[in-house]
């Protein structure tokens, strides 16, 4: 697949291999109480994408809230093989990055609001390492 | 990330294999977010008790680490279970449901976790000191463990609570780290507080738009110390259900707040009670929900007059009351409220924010607290309305 721009973050940081997949754009996210943790469905209104499941898609969040419960939903999801195939945000998180972590699900992270900005639901994207950030291409 | 010779053994296994574990997530974690080092904790606090909301990975992950040898290095508390193990529910929600809530119970005190504890206000149980370091999660206690009493904590996921008091440990990063406690912006509350369903509506609207460490000027015209702290409670507790904030600094409240800098050109924003109102409702339920975060039995005989003035002109007739293990009993209280035509039911170690409660065939339930309000539907499945009862 080609793609038809990329963007070099200076400073972000992404945890695990290289990304790609197709996006849910998401303004505010608790896994605890915005997700249904037997499904994976998004439930939440606020939360812009209502309606969405989470598996096998890439979740661009704005902003995290609320429950430290959150690490266990993400391990809950990973153990039903409904995960999000990997987590994008600004300000990283420690209960999402926590899940993360122990799920072994990539992540990125230190990504400025303008940025994500640029990405919407259903972008298709390819995110890659550089020497001194990452590159997110929007294919 | 820097480890001491002590950290090393521990990371190779020579502790075992549940401390193994508990410190490989711990450095993981602590260098994804830059830590150079580890640091001794004094107090871990759990999140995630309920069955409803870690379900059989949660408790398998449990059973897992305890039967690898988990023990608390350190001082470790819990937050509430769900209400199904407690004796007015264990039919409603059956064998299996019941059998599975006790076991993550019992796991967590095989581990070493206080079992007066299984409360959201680990503070009441035991108070650190300023500028202590802990690892709690639960999202109400880290804020106010921040904001008020001046201890140092990130906002921690369950699971990670967990794994640093297996170590007696955590990163070295972020709320522990002087630098980072500072204002992000300056929020002007332009009405003086004066009770717990303002400071509620407030908190939910500061969560909804700061963008990490508020800086809150505000009045409150509240007298009464207890009453006050709970009202300041009920206000972090609902920045932090509306925001992933783990501190607030409130003008004249929170410790040192006077040697705190200010940077020049942060964001100024005046909040009045016509915007944030907005959260409000009638009341919908003759059902009312107290103790979100808990409250304790002082604290309840010490607001139990105005709550009487209210509850029965709002057509109250059941009060569920959250609190934390070790409550003694209550039978006065229980009685000075039957006696006024309005039946209380306690919830010892409990949350009924964390249960199914559409099982209880409530179809909704009023509360006062921001938190509740904010979790009620999502979590319990049932309406709820924010109402002004004390």
């Amino acid at each position: 697949m080609s793609c038809e721009r990329c963007i070099n973050v200076v400073d972000a940081k992404m945890i695990g291999k290289e990304i790609e997949g197709k996006v849910i754009k998401i303004n505010v996210l608790s896994f605890l109480g915005d997700i249904d943790k037997d499904t994976g469905l998004i439930v939440s209104e606020e939360s812009g994408a209502k309606g969405s499941f989470i598996k096998d898609h890439i979740l661009v969040v704005k902003r995290f809230r609320g429950s430290t419960v959150g690490t266990y939903i993400i391990y809950s999801l990973y153990k039903k093989g409904i995960a999000p195939k990997a987590i994008i945000m600004g300000k990283p998180d420690p209960v999402v990055l926590a899940g993360a972590v122990l799920c072994k699900i990539p992540i990125v992270y230190n990504i400025p609001d303008g940025i994500l900005e640029h990405i919407e639901t259903g972008s298709y994207i390819k995110i890659t390492s550089t020497s001194n950030g990452i590159s997110i291409c929007i294919c | 990330m820097y480890l001491n010779k002590y950290e090393e053994r521990m990371l190779r296994g020579e502790y075992g294999e549940a401390v193994r574990i508990a410190i490989e997530v711990i450095v993981h974690i602590g260098e994804a977010l830059g830590a150079e080092k580890l640091i001794d904790i004094s107090h871990a606090h759990i999140s995630g008790i309920s069955y409803f909301n870690i379900g059989d990975e949660g408790l398998e992950f449990l059973n897992d680490l305890v039967s690898k040898g988990a023990k608390a290095a350190v001082y470790t508390t819990a937050n509430p279970s769900s209400i199904a193990i407690l004796d007015p529910f264990t039919n409603v929600y059956g064998r299996d449901i019941v059998v599975k809530q006790y076991k993550i119970i019992e796991l967590l005190k095989s581990l070493g976790v206080d079992d007066k504890s299984f409360t959201c206000i680990p503070y009441k149980i035991r108070r650190p000191k300023i500028n202590e370091h802990l690892a709690w999660a639960e999202s109400s206690a880290v804020i106010y463990a921040n904001s008020i009493l001046g201890a140092k904590t990130n906002r921690e996921g369950g699971i990670v609570a967990l794994m640093a008091s297996i170590i007696g440990k955590t990163y070295y990063s972020g709320m522990h780290i002087d630098e980072n406690r500072l204002p992000t912006e300056i929020i002007k509350i332009d009405f003086p507080i004066g009770n717990i369903f303002e400071a509620s509506i407030i908190g939910l609207y500061i969560g909804n738009i700061t963008k990490g460490i508020p800086y809150i000027e505000m009045n409150m015209n509240v007298e009464d110390d207890v009453y006050r702290d709970i009202i300041i409670r009920n206000l972090l507790a609902s920045i932090a259900s509306t925001s992933d904030s783990p501190m607030a600094i409130i003008e004249g409240i929170t410790p040192k707040f006077d040697k705190i800098m200010i940077k020049g050109g942060l964001e100024r924003i005046t909040i009045d009670l016509a915007e944030a109102k907005k959260f409000s409702e009638s009341i919908c339920s003759n059902t009312l929900f107290i103790g979100c975060p808990h409250i304790t039995v002082d604290e309840l005989r010490h607001i139990s007059n105005r709550i009487f003035l209210k509850a029965k002109s709002l057509g109250i007739e059941k009060i569920f009351v959250a609190l934390p293990q070790n409550s003694e009993d209550i039978i006065l209280i229980a009685e000075e409220f039957r006696k006024r035509g309005i039946e209380i039911v306690f919830l010892k170690g409990a949350c009924p924010v964390v249960s199914n409660l559409k099982e209880l065939n409530l179809h909704s339930l009023a509360t006062l607290h921001g938190k509740a309000f904010h979790y009620i539907p999502k979590l319990g499945g049932i309406k709820t309305c924010l109402v002004n009862v004390v």
